[in-house]
């Protein structure tokens, strides 16, 4: 089977999507890419592509208030616990962001105003790059759908012609259901991870996470030169885990300027590029060294 | 005033903006410092002290099977799959409970109760005497985020001024230290990412009708498109920290660049100041 990637930042800002990018530009076709951050998708801004079809996507459903049946007993607005309804001038609304679709007040609303209906989360997008797909989505500001776009990115990533080729995806933030599909859709994680306190923190809590799954983790020192005692720290933690380093990133202004410009980093010529280029050498060594281990045939 | 600091985009400081404007302000005022990002807190590492810790519950369905007739009103009422149908019976899988609380409403038989379970932690610590920091932490499923986040707001004094740090997903948790807030700050970067996600953070904090400005970090005067960007989508710009090394390695030490920086703190204070002559206005 083709190796599935994700990369995994400790936290946000750690460089999750310029590694991603950069090993994008560096592999070889066919490569799927994905971005599973739904939330803010910022994958694309970095790798040329072409967008050859969107869709609407429709999250969980969501309570909606007729105004016209609607009898203003707020019944409704004391019986949901989640505080998702309003009041203004004697008129009930849904706050944004707030349902939790439980049904509540569909159930105990006397004069049926109110119904659970899907609403639009946001959409799917379809692209090509020059190596193969992307795959992207884009949820409105403040839908929380509960990783369900994630799930349904890597349920397309998975059908059809996709599956016999690389794929690379840029990971979510850490935590929650969109975490969890993303695991329990890859075989390789590549961990970035900072020196710094919270970085060295937040990648503990995340390491009990990873461990559940049976995925080969590989790890990722960016900035490592910021701040070599922590650097250090955060090596003994990735060894003591068993995670081998298969990178240390410099901090270097040459990353910026190739944000700048909204390109991979290794097509500017810089320190950054040449430990990137490195790293991938490195990732590509351990995943044949995979090969040979009968659990992963 | 309540301020809540929000930006869609991990890693342009948020934590730093949010810990080094309460500590600048608690200088002067009593305030309270929120960590809403309760799925992953981290400001607790900015701070020392002692740490108070109170629980967070939330009420899970009980059924008292004596009283229960079978009628199903609750397993075809329930979205989250907690009471399902299995066969005649009802089976009550409590994990994935939302705690709606409409089995309860709806049972005709008064056969569902509820009994308290834990949802999260609220780690309270005073790291000087007008300064409250309250860690708000999740123990469940994200999907009780939200009411982790609630209990966290609710257990601030009203009297202190209070600054909530949000998570960089603008999922509920987000949405729900937005909500009842006087000020929005966005923090985002100068890079190509900090142009979406300040449209992003913008557009939402417009949808929740709280009055935003927008903080810049990593600056170096690099950031003129987006000054034009904050122009048009009426957040104005209210400060710009330059990229600077040694402060980067400060707060990746987990120290507040206002407390060894005079000058920053003075910037946070003028940031304040700049928010409540906004808040006059509006």
């Amino acid at each position: 089977m083709m190796p599935r990637l994700v990369v995994l930042g400790s936290e946000g800002g750690v460089g999750k999507t310029v590694i991603a990018a950069a090993l994008a530009d560096l592999a070889d076709p066919p490569l799927a890419l994905l971005d599973c951050n739904p939330d803010n998708p910022n994958l694309g801004l970095l790798v040329p592509h072409r967008v050859t079809d969107a869709m609407p996507f429709m999250g969980p459903e969501q309570a909606r208030i007729d105004p016209d049946r609607c009898m203003r007993c707020r019944r409704c607005l004391t019986g949901c616990r989640f505080g998702a309804i309003g009041e203004c001038k004697d008129t009930l609304f849904l706050l944004p962001g707030c349902c939790a679709g439980c049904g509540v007040c569909a159930a105990i609303c006397p004069a049926d105003a109110i119904a659970m209906t899907e609403s639009m989360a946001g959409e799917l997008v379809f692209s090509i790059t020059q190596k193969g797909r992307f795959l992207h989505g884009r949820l409105l500001p403040g839908v929380d759908d509960r990783g369900l776009m994630v799930r349904e990115l890597w349920r397309l990533a998975s059908i059809s012609s996709l599956r016999d080729g690389w794929i690379l995806a840029d990971g979510p933030r850490a935590t929650g259901h969109q975490l969890i599909y993303t695991l329990g859709s890859v075989d390789t994680v590549l961990l970035v991870v900072e020196p710094t306190l919270s970085s060295l923190y937040r990648m503990r809590r995340l390491l009990t996470i990873l461990r559940r799954f049976p995925l080969t983790l590989l790890a990722v020192i960016n900035r490592f030169d910021l701040d070599p005692e922590y650097a250090r720290e955060a090596e003994l933690l990735t060894k003591s885990e068993g995670v081998p380093i298969v990178g240390r990133v410099p901090l270097d202004p040459g990353v910026m300027d190739s944000l700048r410009a909204g390109c991979a980093v290794t097509r500017c010529e810089c320190n950054a590029a040449s430990a990137i280029r490195e790293l991938w050498k490195n990732i590509r060594t351990e995943l044949e060294k995979r090969r040979e281990d009968p659990f992963w045939r | 005033m309540k301020i809540v600091v929000i930006g869609a985009k991990g890693g342009a400081g948020k934590s730093l903006v949010a810990a080094n404007l309460a500590f600048s302000l608690s200088m002067e005022k009593q305030v309270t410092l929120l960590d809403c990002d309760a799925e992953d807190p981290v400001l607790h590492l900015l701070f020392s002290g002692a740490c108070e810790r109170h629980e967070v519950l939330s009420f899970l369905p009980e059924l008292d099977h004596e009283i229960c007739t079978r009628c199903h009103t609750c397993t075809s009422f329930c979205r989250s799959g907690a009471l399902t149908p299995l066969g005649q019976e009802v089976l009550l899988q409590p994990e994935l409970c939302c705690a709606c609380g409409g089995c309860i409403v709806l049972c005709p038989q008064g056969s569902i109760s509820e009994k308290p379970r834990l949802i999260g932690d609220l780690e309270m610590m005073r790291p000087f005497s007008t300064l409250c920091l309250i860690i708000a932490r999740l123990r469940a499923d994200p999907s009780f985020t939200s009411r982790v986040v609630a209990a966290a707001k609710e257990s601030s004094r009203p009297s202190h001024v209070q600054i909530r740090d949000s998570p960089s997903r603008l999922s509920a948790g987000a949405i729900e230290a937005m909500k009842g807030a006087d000020f929005c700050i966005i923090v985002t970067d100068a890079t190509i990412f900090g142009r979406q996600c300040l449209e992003i953070s913008a557009m939402l904090a417009a949808q929740m009708e709280i009055p935003a400005g927008v903080v810049i970090t990593g600056g170096n005067g690099t950031g003129k498109e987006i000054t034009h960007l904050c122009t048009s989508l009426g957040t104005p710009l209210l400060l710009e920290l330059p990229f600077d090394r040694e402060i980067a390695r400060l707060q990746g030490r987990g120290r507040l660049c206002a407390a060894e920086r005079p000058e920053l703190r003075a910037a946070f204070v003028r940031l304040y100041r700049e928010i409540e002559i906004m808040r006059g206005r509006g």
